[in-house]
């Protein structure tokens, strides 16, 4: 009796583990999402799939390196402090690279993909844009025909709160995502 | 006649291996990721593991429990520390600086000794300087105090509350126990410790460690278990059906050799209709029609067949009813569960940020529930824990997945695979299940070859795999979890191959040495096991071995293996991989030898240490003896496991042996490196050898 109350606690303590891991990912983006500041990052779209996670929209975010201020301290790997500011067409821009958080402006930790030559390429936390099933290759679809015509401004918003960034929506021509898709069915009736 | 169950002598053996292995991990841990402590907890569990409660008739009294649950203390506390710190300077936590004084907080209490060394060397460090050479010993020297420390507070602790003996009387001990352990060490009386007290304990102490190595060597000596089947083999050996039967009859716990189990019948002559054995049905039909046979030929009468036909009862046909449940369970949860993943994966919009916050709860909550309940309440119920566990497993997944998707986190498999095999192992252990512990292990190989695409670093795979390892000991001391104890060993053994393999860019002399070793280990480890008495079918590291290892070396009598460099033998002195497997290689050679007594185990079990003597060695081979020293190799493993297959009347082993036979004479026709004259006269003197084999047994045969 008594090992079965002892597993039975050791089971509790397991699930609130369980629990806690859920958990704290929704807390850190949710306030993200809450208190964070917006930026736009330059995107292309791309369609793949994940066999846990559904289709999502692969995005070719532009803004993915930053000068480094010294090339040894930084390694392969290595996590680092990101400064983000908004450049004079009003898209993001990663300005600077530092090993401990900046006190005023916004920033990313991010990891640091390879460094060259006084910059480094950074992986990006917001590169997928999940979508409905049906969605994710219509976006795809919409986004060639736009660049087609050459009129493609595609873009993310991203909150940045306290180094994490979260996608708020992904923009096509300065429209959400969905209201976009909506215009192009509405047009090519 | 006294013989002790082969259950304890077998655990106690697979215990101290599997410890072994342990230790012998610890060594193969690369040295670039904190050798020092990772490498000190992997030797602490290989000991505890060892010296287990479970391990067998142990003298267990409080001096031995104290050190147990000292170093099991520092084993947890080290983990905590090290859990923590990876957690916060690796980038799953923020650096907060509150985190940070927790952490060194937790230093202190948890592990007191080494972090006041090295705050001591960070503070004094100008006044007495060592050699960085020396700091690991240094340090490991500090883990070793700390550990100390640790048993003293046991110690301390048992004997302010000594423990109630109840908990002794309710364990039943072994039987060799009692014979063996002398009566005045096992009654303690919970009275008052004084230092003469503790210093008679610390006698007995040794005095228990004196009598359990006599005993281990006694075991060794006159190796109960194995002399036991290896009579009734012998006993039996004219007829083959006879000798699988009562080699089936052996790996069941109750042992009954030819003489004590007639002894028996004569003795319960009057009531043997109380004691009976069961035996599977094909076996029940034969001897049925045997006795009926003899009956008719009048070598025995009919009371002793009426008596023997009462003893033997055939396995009936509804004892497969619970492993159709089990089944039917494991499967309707696994699909339950793979289902909800594929639903979400769907990526309703319809649902708001809000909605998918509470619908990733509810499948997890869901299995934790019906978990729970299996728990509580189905305890005993395999299909109910397995089902359970199995649905949990994979609601973890669908969770995170979920969350995944509906904030757009990143595409990192890798570490979204780490986090739900990571939490899905302790269920693996609640439940004693083997649904989660496969499924840890498909999803920690998983996250190897992700990680591997992405260039991350994977040198905890190995150390992460051993982590559910004693839930399979655990099924495998089950006997009536047979299936579940296969599977896994399938599962096991392919993902340790395949995560060796994710560990190597090339095919080069390292890597292949270590495939080898890897091989040759897992049909070592097979031998001293399970050992030639189980079927092929139900040794899948024996056929995981062998054929792994004639696909290896085959390979290597092609000429494109050519080019590989050679090993530097200082190599071998390194912390890694290849030194770990070594070691554990010729360990599980030399005591399979001298247990078995069997050196037709060394054909394929020193496979890999030859491989490795041939890659060191390599620089020196021309490239044409390279050649004949393979197919030579070859051809003598064809030709043992051929000898072996006919003499066993294996019909499995001879068609293997076969097929060696077959690939070698396919791919020598077709070779275009050796001259066609040289060729000829080889493949003529192969066959003139088969055919002057076949006439001599034929003579042979005449003459008996």
């Amino acid at each position: 009796m008594t090992i079965k109350v002892n597993l039975f606690y050791l089971f509790i303590f397991v699930v609130a583990i369980q629990l806690s891991v859920p958990a704290t990912m929704i807390y850190s983006h949710e306030t993200a999402l809450r208190r964070g500041t917006a930026f736009k990052f330059k995107t292309a779209p791309i369609d793949p799939l994940d066999p846990f996670r559904g289709r999502y929209v692969r995005l070719n975010i532009e803004s993915n390196s930053a000068p480094v201020a010294d090339d040894d301290a930084i390694s392969k790997n290595a996590w680092v402090y990101v400064t983000v500011k908004t450049d004079k067409d009003g898209f993001a821009r990663l300005t600077e690279t530092r090993t401990h958080p900046p006190e005023h402006s916004s920033y990313l930790r991010l990891k640091i993909k390879h460094s060259y030559s006084g910059t480094a390429h950074f992986e990006l936390p917001f590169d997928r844009y999940y979508a409905e099933e049906n969605l994710a290759p219509e976006i795809e679809h919409s986004y060639a025909v736009a660049r087609r015509n050459s009129r493609e401004k595609a873009y993310v918003k991203i909150r940045v709160y306290n180094g994490t960034g979260v996608i708020e929506d992904l923009y096509l021509e300065d429209l959400p995502v969905m209201a976009f898709i909506a215009r192009e069915a509405k047009k090519s009736k | 006649m006294n013989i002790p169950p082969v259950s304890s002598v077998v655990g106690n053996f697979t215990f101290t291996l599997i410890g072994s292995l342990f230790i012998f991990i610890a060594f193969a841990i690369p040295a670039s990721i904190g050798l020092t402590i990772l490498t000190q907890i992997f030797i602490w569990v290989g000991l505890l593991i060892i010296f287990s409660d479970r391990a067998g008739p142990l003298p267990i009294n409080r001096v031995l429990r104290a050190a147990r649950a000292g170093l099991a203390l520092n084993v947890c506390a080290t983990f905590v520390v090290i859990l923590f710190g990876r957690l916060l300077y690796s980038g799953t936590w923020w650096e907060h600086p509150l985190q940070v004084k927790l952490h060194g907080l937790l230093n202190w209490i948890l592990l007191p000794l080494p972090t006041a060394l090295s705050s001591a060397l960070k503070d004094f460090g100008w006044q007495f300087t060592i050699p960085p050479d020396c700091l690991p010993l240094v340090s490991v020297f500090a883990f070793y105090l700390n550990v100390l420390l640790y048993i003293l507070f046991a110690l301390l602790f048992s004997a302010l509350f000594p423990a109630q003996t109840k908990t002794h009387q309710t364990k039943t001990p072994a039987p060799c126990d009692a014979i063996l352990q002398p009566p005045s060490i096992t009654a303690h009386p919970p009275s008052k410790a004084t230092i003469f007290d503790q210093i008679k304990k610390i006698l007995a102490l040794l005095n228990m460690v004196l009598l359990s190595l006599r005993r281990i060597i006694d075991k060794f000596k006159n190796r109960p278990a194995r002399s036991a089947k290896h009579e009734v083999i012998t006993d039996s050996s004219e007829n083959d059906i006879t000798t699988t039967m009562m080699t089936e009859a052996v790996t069941e716990p109750i042992v009954a050799n030819p003489q004590s189990m007639s002894h028996q019948a004569d003795d319960k002559a009057t009531n043997s209709s109380d004691i009976m054995r069961t035996i599977p049905h094909r076996f029940h039909r034969w001897l049925n029609n045997e006795l009926t046979h003899l009956e008719i030929s009048g070598l025995i009468d009919q009371t002793l067949s009426a008596r023997l036909r009462n003893y033997y009862t055939s396995e009936a046909a509804g004892e497969r009813k619970p492993l159709a449940i089990l089944l039917c369970t494991s499967f309707g949860a696994i699909l339950a569960g793979l289902g909800i993943i594929l639903i979400l994966a769907h990526n309703w919009p319809e649902f708001s940020r809000s909605t998918r916050m509470v619908i990733s709860f509810i499948p997890l909550l869901l299995g934790q529930f019906l978990a729970g309940h299996a728990l509580l309440n189905h305890n005993r119920s395999l299909p109910w824990r397995e089902g359970a566990s199995a649905f949990l497993t994979l609601s973890i997944g669908a969770s995170i997945a979920l969350i995944g998707q509906t904030y757009h986190i990143s595409g990192d498999l890798p570490r979204f695979l780490l986090t739900w095999s990571l939490l899905a192992l302790p269920l693996a252990y609640l439940f004693r299940a083997a649904l989660p512990t496969a499924l840890s292990w498909l999803g920690l190989t998983a996250w190897c070859l992700a990680a591997r695409i992405t260039n991350e670093s994977v040198v905890y795979f190995f150390p992460l795999m051993l982590l559910p390892a004693p839930v399979l000991v655990m099924i495998w001391r089950q006997t009536d979890r047979r299936l579940a104890r296969i599977w896994l060993c399938w599962i096991m053994a392919l993902c340790l191959l395949t995560g060796l393999g994710a560990q190597f860019s090339t095919l080069n002399g390292f890597s292949v040495s270590c495939f080898a070793l890897l091989l040759s280990l897992y049909y070592l480890v097979d031998q001293l096991v399970s050992g030639n008495l189980e079927p092929l079918r139900r040794r899948p590291l024996a056929v995981i071995g062998c054929c792994g290892l004639v696909l290896l070396i085959f390979l290597q009598t092609f000429e494109f293996f050519r080019g590989v460099r050679a090993l530097p033998f200082h190599a071998i002195f390194k912390f890694n991989l290849l030194s770990g497997l070594t070691l554990a290689n010729l360990l599980a050679l030399t005591i399979a030898c001298y247990r078995l007594r069997s050196f037709s185990l060394l054909t394929y079990g020193s496979g890999g240490i030859l491989m490795l003597i041939y890659t060191f060695s390599r620089g020196n081979i021309s490239p044409q003896s390279t050649l004949a020293i393979f197919n030579l190799y070859l051809f003598t493993l064809g030709a043992l496991t051929l000898h072996h297959g006919l003499r066993n009347n294996k019909m499995v082993v001879v068609n293997g042996a076969m097929i060696i036979f077959a690939m070698m004479i396919t791919a020598r026709f077709f070779d275009t490196h050796i001259p066609f004259t040289v060729k000829g006269v080889a493949f003529l003197l192969i066959g003139g050898g088969f055919l002057s084999a076949n006439l001599f047994m034929r003579r042979r045969g005449v003459a008996a």
